[in-house]
């Protein structure tokens, strides 16, 4: 897990060519979910790691609805290395010091979604800056090898 | 918001004591309290086990496992048992990664939990 993350307005600096599908967060959770499945299926990532990137994204959008006023929005993008999901709210009162440092007790507990994302994406970034917090996610693309590989039973 | 999870009973089981329900759609953070409402509705006083059958449930994010697990501490305090049911990939996945699946007895049919209910005939 890393925490923090470069500076910059989402969706700018990593992705300058603009090739973001953006939307703003709603609690039609269902529609977030098939877009991020036809975005994962698109990019190939195997049916186990799209599973954890549609929980990981519902995850944060949860976040998003109940802790940040309900604004915010998700982009989705995929370069040569991973596919990238940007979740932003305009509340910015999540920052990297939320994130738990092990497993909470329980699910409903402070920061278990934040867990769960760590837990599920390849790679998970809170970035706080000029009101605004944003959650990357992102699963790498290419074969993590035979160490880096996760069997799902 | 998501539709909510479709709640069907089951006559399978002739047991009084035994409530079988079989879930179906998506169970997110959106509906899961509608969910709760509606299956504490089901449980009727002669009801001790609870069976849930997962054959139709699709999804199901950390607010559902939420409300999987205040269903079964109310079927706890009941005395009873509560089994799961035909937990597809996806779910059994998230109950693995949270370490809930210690939590519940899981079948692949609803015989199977049926039979493993305690006072169950054969």
């Amino acid at each position: 897990m890393t925490a923090g993350g470069p500076p910059g307005a989402p969706g700018d600096r990593e992705n300058p060519e603009g090739t973001a599908r953006q939307w703003p967060i709603t609690r039609d959770l269902d529609a977030l979910r098939d877009r991020v499945r036809r975005h994962a299926a698109r990019a190939g990532l195997d049916e186990a790691r799209t599973d954890d990137l549609m929980l990981a994204v519902n995850e944060a959008a949860i976040n998003v609805l109940e802790h940040a006023g309900a604004h915010g929005t998700v982009a989705i993008w995929q370069d040569a290395d991973a596919l990238t999901v940007d979740i932003t709210d305009g509340a910015g009162r999540l920052s990297a010091r939320h994130v738990p440092a092990g497993k909470p007790l329980v699910p409903g507990a402070r920061g278990y979604g934040l867990w769960l994302m760590c837990t599920l994406c390849d790679e998970f970034t809170v970035h706080q800056q000029e009101g605004r917090s944003r959650v990357r996610l992102r699963m790498a693309l290419r074969e993590p090898g035979p160490a880096g590989g996760r069997p799902r039973r | 918001m998501t539709a909510a999870v479709q709640v069907t009973p089951s006559t399978e089981t002739e047991r009084e004591d035994v409530c079988v329900l079989a879930l179906a759609g998506n169970l997110d953070y959106t509906n899961a309290e509608q969910l709760r409402a509606e299956l504490a509705g089901r449980l009727r006083p002669e009801h001790r086990h609870l069976v849930l059958d997962f054959t139709e449930l699709s999804f199901l994010d950390s607010t559902g496992v939420r409300i999987v697990l205040a269903v079964r501490n109310d079927v706890l305090r009941r005395g009873g048992v509560i089994a799961l049911v035909a937990l597809n990939a996806r779910i059994a996945r998230v109950f693995q990664i949270t370490g809930l699946i210690r939590a519940f007895a899981v079948y692949p049919t609803r015989e199977e939990a049926l039979a493993a209910l305690p006072g169950a005939a054969g």
